[in-house]
C-alpha cells in the first residue's frame, strides 16, 4: 500500500519503540537520526513510497545499530 | 472415578486456556507501548489494569455460561443430555483440527486466525490507549474473540464442575482454579516486563514455541474428547 514518508511521526514512532525496549535515550536518539538520515536518502528519488519500502529501508538501518529494535518494527504487526 | 474424570477434564481446560495466546500477545505489545509512552509507575499500573480487565470479562463470561448449563441441565435432564454431550464432543474434536491448521496463521511471527480487522484494531488500541479506563477497556476487549476457542470449555466445565457438586464439595475450589490459572501467563509477562526483558525476547520465544502450542491445544481438545466418550456418553 501506497505510503509518504513521515519524517516526525517515524521519529515519534521509533523513540516509543525504543523506550519500550530500554534503550538509553541518548542512544536511541542517535540510532534513530542515522536510520532517518539514511531512510530519507533511500526514499529521495523515489516517486511511488510502500510501507513495505518504508518498513524494508527502516529496519535495514535499524539493524546497523540493535537487533532487537530493528526486529520489534518489523515485526510489531506479526504479534497477533 | 467419576471424580478422577471431572478434575481431568477440568485440568486440560485450564491448559488450553493457558496456552491461548491472544490476550498474552496483546498484553505484551500493550506493555511495550505503555512503558514506551508512559513513567514506568503509570505504565505498570496500566498493564495491571488490562490484566483485571481480562480476568473480570473472561470470569463473567464462564459465571454466566455456568448459570445457564445450570439451568439447561434442571429442564433437560429428564430427556438425558446425551445428545448434547455427543455436540460438545464434535465440536472439541473440530477445535483439535482447527487449533492445530488454523490457529496462526501461515509465514512469519504469530498472526492468529482472528480477522485483520480485529487484529488491527486491538494494535491501535494498544499504541493509543492513554486513560485507565482505555487499558481495562483493551483488556476486556481481547478476552473475547477467542470464544469460539473458549465458550465450548466453559459449557463441558460448568457441567463437569456441577455434576461434582452433586458428590464433592470442591467444585469452588476447581471454580476458583478454572478462572485464575489462565491469567498466569500475563502475571509472568508482567514479571519478565519487570525484569527489564523486552518485547524482542517475549515475541522470540512465542514464535519459536508456536509449534508447541498448537501441540498442546491439539492434544488437549482431543483427551477431553476422548474422556467425553469414554466416561460420559
Amino acid at each position: 500500500m501506497e505510503t509518504t514518508f513521515n519524517e516526525e511521526e517515524l521519529r515519534k514512532e521509533l523513540t516509543i519503540d525504543a523506550k519500550g525496549l530500554g534503550i538509553p535515550s541518548g542512544a536511541a536518539d542517535s540510532f534513530i537520526d542515522r536510520t532517518l538520515k539514511a531512510t530519507k536518502k533511500a526514499m529521495k528519488n523515489r516517486q511511488i513510497i510502500t510501507q513495505n519500502d518504508l518498513k524494508r529501508t527502516v529496519t535495514k538501518e535499524l539493524a546497523k545499530y540493535n537487533a532487537d529494535f530493528a526486529y520489534v518494527y518489523k515485526n510489531r504487526d506479526k504479534i497477533i | 472415578m467419576s471424580v478422577l474424570v471431572s478434575v481431568g477434564i477440568i485440568l486440560l481446560a485450564v491448559l488450553i486456556m493457558s496456552f491461548l495466546t491472544l490476550s498474552s500477545g496483546a498484553y505484551a505489545l500493550f506493555c511495550h507501548y505503555a512503558y514506551g509512552r508512559f513513567s514506568r509507575k503509570r505504565a505498570s499500573e496500566y498493564t495491571f489494569l488490562f490484566i483485571l480487565g481480562t480476568e473480570i470479562t473472561s470470569s463473567c463470561i464462564f459465571l454466566s455460561t455456568y448459570t445457564l448449563v445450570a439451568v439447561v441441565i434442571a429442564d433437560l435432564s429428564h430427556l438425558g443430555i446425551d445428545i448434547i454431550t455427543w455436540f460438545l464432543t464434535g465440536i472439541m474434536f473440530a477445535l483439535s483440527i482447527v487449533s492445530l491448521f488454523f490457529y496462526y496463521h501461515r509465514g512469519e511471527g504469530t498472526r492468529l486466525f482472528i480477522p485483520r480487522k480485529i487484529a488491527n484494531s486491538i494494535n491501535y488500541h494498544a499504541k493509543t490507549a492513554k486513560t485507565r479506563s482505555d487499558a481495562f477497556a483493551l483488556g476486556a476487549l481481547c478476552s473475547t474473540p477467542e470464544l469460539i476457542f473458549t465458550l465450548p470449555l466453559f459449557v463441558i466445565t460448568s457441567g463437569e464442575i456441577l455434576q461434582l457438586s452433586i458428590s464433592h464439595p470442591s467444585n469452588s475450589f476447581l471454580t476458583i482454579i478454572y478462572i485464575i490459572v489462565p491469567i498466569i501467563p500475563l502475571l509472568i509477562t508482567r514479571w519478565l516486563y519487570h525484569k527489564k526483558h523486552n518485547l524482542a525476547v517475549i515475541q522470540r520465544s512465542r514464535v519459536h514455541n508456536k509449534n508447541f502450542t498448537k501441540f498442546i491445544l491439539c492434544t488437549s481438545y482431543l483427551l477431553i474428547a476422548i474422556l467425553l466418550i469414554c466416561f460420559r456418553i
